[in-house]
């Protein structure tokens, strides 16, 4: 698909000005396509959270060019004029912490980021047990976020992530607080909803379980990146 | 009633009347003291009397409110000898069997909305 | 597009009903507040409207009869309907006083009127809501509904008892103590004679004096002490004009001919209203303007608490790309159905507590219009602190270290 994908050419980021300013990302490149899931890693530090702001529209980025899919996003300064509106259809976000909404139910949860587009009510919340369903969780569809499980909140999340079918997501360290077992279904769960809608994410880690499914990796130290191959290994299935 | 004496008080436009006892109530009352007197006059012949409650003012006029239903209207009327228990004599203006407000809970004019009650709420009878 | 405030609101439906209820509380009493200032000003008004009269006519240079004591003799009221324009002119007393009824004292103005047949004479009231007016010249009273006085009751005003014939209702002095209707003479007697001992004690003071006990002069002694027992004074005299004459010119006229002071009708609502109650309305204004400044500052601060325990989820809100308006909408939309559900609490408090109120209180319906309107706008406000807040907060937040 010719409007999906991601591509980061020398992306710089500097907090500050004169004797203190500091770099945080020192030009970076990155390249994801439609359908993987690419690992970032790096000590604290390292430009890790910078780049991710970048990437999610919430800082302005110092120089640079990133690329969706055929959109040029940002080449120096932002060619997008509504942000908001650029997270809202095209970005999806997975936190640490599924960050539900506590006074919405589950549907409504997924439901609000097409509704905010302007999608009638019943076609968003249709949207949203579509997504509820690919995750197995649509059975708790009208549960309020605070009756569901650790696992099952999550799986939550990334169906909001996903909901717009947005070209990429960005997961920040979606597996942290979870046991091994669950990490590995969230990360079965993102290829396979990354295969299903041809979605790049990108997953920002430390967690050791998880790194050796990545096919790709890109290290970040002192806002540089290198590319690696990953282990790749298959995500077993519980 | 003994006599009323001919002179009248220019200022107060009373007569000096002097009243004796039929029967003379023993002990006597001390001399000095002061009395209340009630002079019973001959009787009247029958006619309609009101409450004096029911005498109400419009400018100058002394009347009544007649209801006729729930509709007011203000009758004037021409006053006699009024009595100590607040029966006062109509010469003109009503007949006997005349419906007349009696108390009311606001003073009344002619664009008054009134209901028609045994009693007016609030008040021991 | 769902309501977020609406769901917000439902699933912290304690805190906001019970916040509501506080607030309503507080709103209560300020609807009563301005009900007791809105109740004075009747009372002013309702004493004006029922004394019937046009003209007032008090002592010289006073501010009388309700504002300031005023005496002037009783026989002003002859000469006064002399004059052109006059209809009618009677003499009226005013004392306020405690009168005496089985064991409990009452608080009533006690006003002396001319007896008789004067019916509807200014002075007199108007409508009588149960008994019959006072027709003896001595010892028979009307009184209003509001001592609890009941007909054929016997009450003691001074040196003298008085049997209760007529009851009347929202007859009422200025500072709303009921009033007590008793023939004048009684009336005159209880404002200005005094007790027995201090009357023998001045007979004593006079037969001392040589001056007025002169042996030549064997009646003087007797004549000064009947001068000083009697009271020949009232404290106005209530006039009623005829109709179409000028109640300015009739006034002007007493004024330059009779010497006295006059007050016309708007007169005395300027006296009343602009002076005696004045002191009241300005403490009820500064208890008004504190009450709403503490509503204000609770809706603020729960607003402030409900926004500050979402502070985390709003960030997310924004990352994922909601509007700031959409946000700041929910916060004022709360403060709004705060301030909606305190303002009913708060009528129906007001509705329930006015008559239980020592003083009348008065609630006029343009004043709920208006402390609605002005709930909503204090709502809005307060809820600024919180919306600044909301709208601050940075969506990178949302992303972790």
């Amino acid at each position: 698909m010719q409007d999906r994908g991601i591509h980061i050419e020398g992306l710089r980021k500097r907090y500050g000005s004169g004797d203190t300013a500091v770099d945080a990302l020192k030009g970076v490149n990155m390249k994801v396509a439609p359908g993987e899931v690419v690992g970032l890693i790096g000590p604290s530090g390292s430009g890790k959270s910078t780049l991710l702001k970048c990437l999610g529209a919430v800082i302005d980025p110092t120089a640079g060019r990133m690329t969706l899919g055929q959109e040029v996003i940002y080449d120096e300064r932002w060619q997008v004029r509504d942000l908001r509106a650029l997270r809202r259809d095209r970005i999806g976000f997975v936190f640490q912490a599924p960050y539900l909404i506590p006074f919405l139910d589950v549907t409504d949860n997924v439901a609000l980021l097409p509704m905010l587009a302007g999608m009638p009510n019943a076609q968003a919340r249709a949207r949203a047990v579509e997504l509820l369903t690919a995750l197995d969780v649509q059975h708790r569809a009208k549960a309020m976020p605070s009756q569901l499980s650790g696992g099952e909140q999550q799986r939550v999340a990334i169906a909001r992530g996903l909901v717009n079918h947005p070209p990429v997501i960005l997961a920040d360290e979606p597996t942290a607080p979870l046991d091994s077992e669950r990490a590995m279904a969230v990360i079965r769960i993102l290829n396979d909803m990354a295969l299903r809608y041809q979605t790049a994410i990108i997953v920002v880690t430390h967690d050791e379980k998880i790194i050796p499914t990545f096919k790709r990796i890109y290290h970040i130290r002192d806002g540089v990146t290198h590319e690696e191959a990953g282990e790749g290994r298959a995500v077993e299935l519980a | 009633m003994l006599r009323t004496e001919l002179r009248a008080d220019a200022v107060t436009e009373e007569l000096l009347a002097k009243v004796a006892f039929s029967a003379v109530p023993l002990p006597l009352p001390p001399i000095g003291e002061r009395a209340e007197v009630t002079v019973d006059l001959p009787a009247l012949p029958a006619g309609p009397v009101i409450p004096n409650a029911a005498v109400q003012r419009q400018g100058q006029q002394l009347g009544v409110w007649a209801t006729q239903g729930d509709s007011l209207t203000f009758v004037s009327v021409k006053l006699g000898r009024a009595d100590l228990d607040g029966q006062v004599q109509v010469l003109q203006g009503l007949k006997a069997g005349d419906a007349i407000v009696l108390h009311s809970e606001k003073p009344l004019t002619a664009r008054s909305r009134i209901q028609v009650v045994d009693h007016i709420p609030g008040v021991a009878p | 597009m769902i309501s977020l405030a609406g769901r917000d609101i439902a699933h912290a439906w304690g805190k906001f009903v019970f916040t509501g209820l506080g607030l309503g509380l507080l709103l209560g009493v300020t609807l009563v507040m301005a009900g007791v200032y809105r109740g004075m000003v009747d009372d002013g008004k309702a004493l004006l409207d029922n004394s019937g009269a046009d003209l007032w006519v008090v002592q010289r240079d006073t501010l009388g009869p309700y504002a300031e004591p005023s005496s002037i003799a009783d026989d002003t009221e002859r000469a006064l309907l002399t004059m052109p324009g006059v209809a009618e002119a009677a003499n009226v007393t005013y004392l306020t006083m405690q009168v005496r009824q089985g064991g409990r004292d009452v608080r009533a103005m006690v006003v002396g009127i001319v007896p008789g047949e004067a019916w509807g004479s200014p002075g007199w009231p108007p409508a009588l809501v149960a008994g019959r007016r006072v027709t003896r010249g001595h010892y028979e009273a009307m009184a209003d509904i509001a001592t609890g006085f009941g007909l054929g009751d016997t009450v003691r005003i001074r040196r003298n008892e008085y049997t209760v014939v007529g009851l009347t209702r929202r007859m009422v002095s200025s500072s709303g103590d009921p009033m007590v209707f008793i023939p004048l003479r009684d009336a005159q007697e209880a404002q200005f004679l005094k007790d027995n001992d201090a009357i023998v004690q001045n007979r004593a003071r006079t037969a001392a004096n040589p001056a007025f006990n002169r042996p030549g002069v064997p009646g003087l002694l007797p004549a000064i002490n009947a001068s000083q027992t009697s009271s020949n004074t009232v404290n106005a005299v209530l006039v009623r004009l005829r109709p179409g004459a000028d109640p300015d010119e009739v006034a002007e006229s007493v004024r330059r001919w009779k010497r006295l002071t006059v007050y016309t009708r708007a007169d005395m609502e300027d006296i009343l209203i602009g002076k005696l109650i004045a002191t009241s309305a300005k403490q009820i204004g500064m208890f008004l303007v504190i009450l709403a400044a503490v509503s204000a500052a609770i809706v603020a601060f729960i607003i402030y608490s409900l926004t500050m325990d979402k502070i985390r989820e709003i960030a997310v809100l924004k990352l994922i790309g909601t509007r700031n308006s959409t946000i700041a909408w929910m916060i004022l939309q709360q403060a709004l159905a705060l301030g909606v559900i305190g303002f009913a609490v708060g009528k129906i408090t007001a509705t329930f507590a006015a008559p239980l109120f020592p003083k009348y209180v008065l609630l006029m319906p343009l004043d709920s219009v208006f402390g609605f309107g002005a709930v909503l706008v204090i709502c809005a406000l307060a809820s600024v602190i919180a919306i600044r807040m909301a709208l601050r907060v940075d969506p990178a937040e949302a992303i972790g270290g």
